[in-house]
């Protein structure tokens, strides 16, 4: 045999064919004592928690009672967790809280510098510059 | 070298220059360009560059009964169909992809075949169907073998198109399992289903494979072979 | 809550000589199945005592069992799990929870005898023994049929020419054990990793069970000492690729006659729109001399290679620019750092742009007439 295969493996591409939402599952943790829950309890006991799973049906909710602070705590597709700790905030900022945990992809935050802000699987479609392709008499000679 | 004979060929390069080639015929000699006319023919005298349309397509079209299910094959793809990747060292068409994709929709259509039969385990060991279709089938020794070597190359000998097929004997003194005999027919049914699946869609593909192989009251089917076999 | 608390302590006591029991085993592990037996008959001999505890443990062992057995519907729809996972895929709404469910349980969650027996007390914690009705043995098949047929089918529409080897690898590279398990884990499929006993002492409700990946999982080499099974088929990765598999076969089944094309459509949304470079594939042994029998074949000009740019050809690090032409048409081009290895990559790209071939959509099919052999 004259050519050989070497292995290779596909890479996902999350939104090219299927859509998959990243955020699988949010467990709201509260305290029904402390007073840094308040701002949780009153989100827990609005209809705001019901109306968020009824447009996210792809999202798990889980309400689980602990003692201490009450936290967000997000599971994503790409197994990643991320928990933010919403204590002494009151019922919207634990909304907003929740949101973003919603919304991200579960990828570590990256600080993007200037001229970086692209990432691709693909390989450049302008090529890249060679100075062996010029006109020979302009070429620099060694 | 006195026993060999040949013939001399003039060719004329682009660039003006004369070359002489020697095409050599008779027994091997290394390194010495053989005849086409000589490598290119079967043990039983049909010659590739000879092939007619009107006797050996139309054999192979009136065998498989390409006509009556309404399936066009042009007479180029049917030779390539019927032509193993052993024959003159690959240099013509070959078939061993049109085999490839030909036995991965085989063997769908086998397996949707098996979910729509009864199954042959008892009651008792029987897997719960979905949406009624039947999954204990998948994987059991019978469904194997309706689309086994053994099977696929039965077919061909019935049809008696292995007569027409263009390939090299590993060794021609030796039986037909150190031949291959069975691998080589068995690609050349799956070639014919592959290259009817490209040019014809899987819509008539499906229907044809029903209606010639996995049909019981056809002879040279895979259910009546695989009956007989068991 | 307290009361939860007070009977697991309750019931970790009772279980307490279990434990010591089973340890004994282990000590004396390296003895045959005669001790393990022995010593698991000691156990049991305890556990009979029979109370109220272990009754209710027996009941809710009983229920998860009859569950996986055979799902009721009205159940695998309670499993948040389950629901969000059809979502998540978007499937259609004739597609019930209990299938999704049967599609998690894989075949090798069903024990040998000799190591899942709950009478003679080696049962194995994490699931329950299943039966052979309802798990995705048959799903996974098909599936796989589908799959294969499909992605082949794809790839070779998209690159007529590319050699059988490399087309073997390219499917590989979409529909492989281990890019399933990946594309699985995407999906957001859980492992069931808790025991049962642990879970009846949390009270979980059975449906949570149901909604997460069931097989013979490495946990009881970590609980019990045993290494016993190995193999492929007994890997978390495998497990999750019966998963898919079956998932996707199920999808055929339920949509075959009212829409035959969407389980079509799903792999191409979930597994053929991956990235995959096909170029990355190849690796030629003799790439010129394959050339020229291709050039040979298709009766066209001899290749022959031409130097397009030198850089430095007398320091220590020149750079060559090769050509391939074959008559006044360009194949190929290719860099190095001497003239044979720029050679030899010109003819490399050269093959690569006849196999990487893809024609233009609306452009009818290729039959291509097989790679080159030398």
């Amino acid at each position: 045999m004259v050519v050989k295969a070497l292995k290779q493996s596909s890479i996902a591409r999350n939104g090219v064919g299927a859509y998959l939402f990243p955020c699988k599952k949010i467990v709201l943790q509260y305290c029904n004592w402390g007073g840094s829950s308040q701002g949780m309890r009153d989100f827990l006991s609005s209809k705001r928690l019901d109306l968020l799973a009824q447009k996210y049906r792809e999202v798990e909710f889980n309400v689980l009672k602990q003692s201490g602070h009450p936290l967000l705590r997000a599971y994503y597709t790409n197994g990643r967790e991320k928990v933010i700790c919403v204590r002494n905030l009151n019922i919207d900022n634990v909304e907003n809280k929740l949101k973003l945990l919603k919304d991200s992809s579960g990828e570590i935050l990256h600080h993007r510098a200037a001229n970086d802000y692209v990432e691709s699987l693909n390989s450049s479609v302008r090529g890249v510059w060679s100075p062996m392709h010029q006109d020979a008499s302009t070429r620099y000679k060694v | 070298m006195s026993g060999l004979w040949g013939k001399l060929a003039c060719l004329r390069s682009p660039v003006g220059r004369r070359t002489v080639t020697y095409l050599h015929s008779g027994n091997r000699v290394r390194g010495l360009k053989r005849d086409p006319s000589e490598y290119l023919r079967l043990p039983s005298g049909l010659l590739y560059t000879e092939v007619e349309p009107q006797t050996y397509q139309e054999a192979v079209r009136s065998q498989l009964n390409l006509k009556s299910n309404d399936i066009t094959l042009s007479d180029d793809l049917i030779l390539q169909c019927l032509t193993h990747k052993s024959f003159a060292h690959g240099g013509k068409p070959y078939n061993e992809k049109l085999a490839l994709l030909g036995a991965q929709y085989l063997k769908y259509r086998a397996s949707v075949h098996s979910l729509k039969s009864s199954s042959s385990a008892s009651a008792q060991n029987e897997q719960k169907p979905i949406n009624g279709l039947n999954f204990t089938n998948l994987g059991s020794q019978g469904s194997k073998l309706l689309i086994s070597k053994k099977a696929t190359a039965e077919v061909i000998r019935k049809r008696q198109l292995d007569s027409l097929i263009f390939w090299k004997k590993r060794d021609p003194l030796q039986n037909e399992v150190y031949n291959g005999e069975a691998t080589v027919l068995s690609s050349v049914l799956n070639a014919f289903i592959g290259g009817i699946l490209i040019t014809n869609g899987p819509e008539k593909t499906s229907e044809y494979i029903q209606n010639e192989f996995l049909n019981p009251s056809k002879e040279a089917s895979l259910i009546r072979i695989t009956d007989s076999m068991v | 809550m307290s009361k939860q608390i007070l009977q697991s302590v309750w019931l970790a006591r009772n279980l307490q000589v279990a434990a010591r029991a089973r340890r004994t085993y282990l000590g004396t592990a390296t003895s045959t199945y005669r001790s393990l037996h022995a010593s698991s008959r000691v156990w049991q001999q305890q556990v009979r005592l029979a109370t109220p505890e272990l009754d209710s443990y027996r009941e809710y062992y009983k229920q998860l069992q009859n569950a996986i057995n055979e799902v009721p519907e009205e159940l695998a729809s309670k499993s948040a799990a389950l629901v969000t996972l059809h979502k998540r895929l978007k499937l259609p709404e004739g597609f019930p929870k209990s299938t999704l469910a049967r599609c998690l349980t894989c075949r090798s969650s069903q024990l040998p005898s000799e190591i899942n027996a709950p009478a003679s007390g080696a049962a194995f914690p994490n699931t329950v023994p299943t039966s052979n009705f309802y798990d995705n043995h048959g799903l996974n098949i098909f599936g796989k049929n589908l799959l294969t047929y499909h992605v082949t089918r794809q790839v070779m529409a998209t690159y007529p020419r590319l050699p059988t080897v490399v087309l073997n690898a390219a499917v590989d590279a979409y529909i492989s054990q281990q890019v399933l398990a990946s594309v699985g884990k995407s999906w957001g499929i859980e492992v069931e990793n808790t025991s049962v006993l642990d879970r009846y002492l949390k009270e979980e409700p059975i449906q949570v069970s149901l909604g997460q990946l069931r097989f013979f999982n490495n946990s009881l080499k970590r609980e019990d000492g045993v290494e016993l099974i190995t193999g492929q088929n007994f890997s978390e990765e495998a497990a999750y690729a019966l998963a898919v598999r079956s998932i996707i076969g199920a999808l055929w089944a339920y949509t075959h006659e009212t829409n035959p094309a969407l389980a079509f459509k799903f792999i191409d949304d979930h597994i053929m729109s991956r990235k995959l470079d096909v170029s990355k594939i190849f690796q030629f042994e003799q790439p010129t001399r394959e050339l020229a029998v291709l050039c040979r074949r298709e009766s066209l000009a001899p290749p022959i290679s031409k130097l397009l740019a030198e850089s430095g050809r007398h320091s220590k690090a020149p750079v060559f620019i090769v050509g391939v032409f074959s008559g006044s048409e360009k194949l190929g081009e290719g860099f190095g750092s001497s003239l044979k290895e720029a050679k030899a990559r010109a003819a490399t790209d050269a093959l690569t742009k006849w196999y990487c071939y893809e024609p233009v959509k609306g452009q009818a099919s290729l039959i291509d007439h097989g790679a080159v052999i030398v």
